[in-house]
């Protein structure tokens, strides 16, 4: 259990750096607010490893402090709700056992971009951000490809003594 | 057994964004516009003509935006948000065509 915690801990305080890391590269994407998701390994890596209640509770966690410490309100309410319906997603998908690490990050990265595009349109109330909706679910799919072939990397290669 | 699972995952995948793609293009016509509809919070606050160039700034509670038409298209020249975001998209000017500042709830609409 003491194991268990403390690495917990240390999940979510690398999921914290990643996501610190990540903001320090400036990105220039066709539509602002595009970005890679880097501490979203991390979930991918506990969902698989150990399971999807260790995965939610770093994921949601990490969304919380980096919100409190980096962030404003707003910025975390449309965090939050990426987060929750990705890792929701990603675990119906994982316990289904049958799709692989990559596709299911993909719905993952779909699934966070959605959830924040729902958030904004309902704090915004204007429809009209749907605009947004083929190109943010394109980048959430290459993103989710990326973190989920890193993530696969992972799992595969970290030893389980170590976790 | 997987791996055709993945693969008809990736293809239904594809399959939506395309969809989304062709309703959004369907949606919002590449027409020019005729003017930019500035909301805060859900509600309409102005409209401005795209012929007359002009250079206003909107405050509300959460911070300020500049809003400017110059040329027939429309962008955000300043704001006091965290990300920028607004500031840095580029000028709008086709219907349907939006610039969002999340943090002050605030969007312009080309109509």
């Amino acid at each position: 259990m003491a194991k268990k915690t403390a690495l917990m801990g240390m999940c979510i305080a690398l999921a914290l750096v990643l996501g610190w890391l990540e903001s320090l590269v400036p990105v220039v994407p066709p539509v602002s607010g595009i970005k890679l998701g880097l501490a979203n390994v991390v979930s991918i890596f506990l969902l698989y490893r150990m399971n999807y209640k260790e995965a939610s509770v770093v994921a949601l966690l990490r969304v919380l402090l980096s919100g409190i410490l980096f962030g404003n309100f707003s910025m975390l309410l449309y965090s939050l709700a990426g987060a929750f319906l990705s890792i929701l997603l990603m675990s119906l998908l994982k316990a289904s056992s049958k799709f692989s690490v990559i596709p299911v990050s993909i719905v993952g990265g779909i699934a966070h971009n959605l959830g924040q595009l729902i958030v904004a349109v309902i704090i915004v109330e204007n429809g009209v951000l749907f605009y947004y909706l083929p190109v943010l679910i394109l980048a959430g799919a290459i993103s989710g490809a990326l973190i989920g072939l890193l993530g696969a990397l992972l799992i595969k290669h970290i030893p389980d003594n170590l976790v | 057994m997987k791996n055709k699972n993945n693969w008809i995952l990736i293809g239904a995948i594809t399959l939506v964004i395309v969809a989304a793609a062709v309703v959004v293009l369907i949606i919002f016509k590449d027409d020019k516009g005729t003017k930019a509809v500035l909301s805060l919070n859900g509600a309409v606050i102005f409209e401005q003509n795209l012929d007359s160039d002009c250079e206003l700034p909107i405050n509300s509670s959460k911070g300020y935006n500049i809003f400017v038409v110059k040329d027939g298209a429309a962008y955000v020249k300043e704001a006091d948000c965290p990300h920028q975001d607004c500031v840095n998209h580029a000028p709008v000017s086709k219907k349907g065509e939006t610039i969002v500042c999340l943090p002050h709830e605030f969007v312009i609409e080309i109509q």
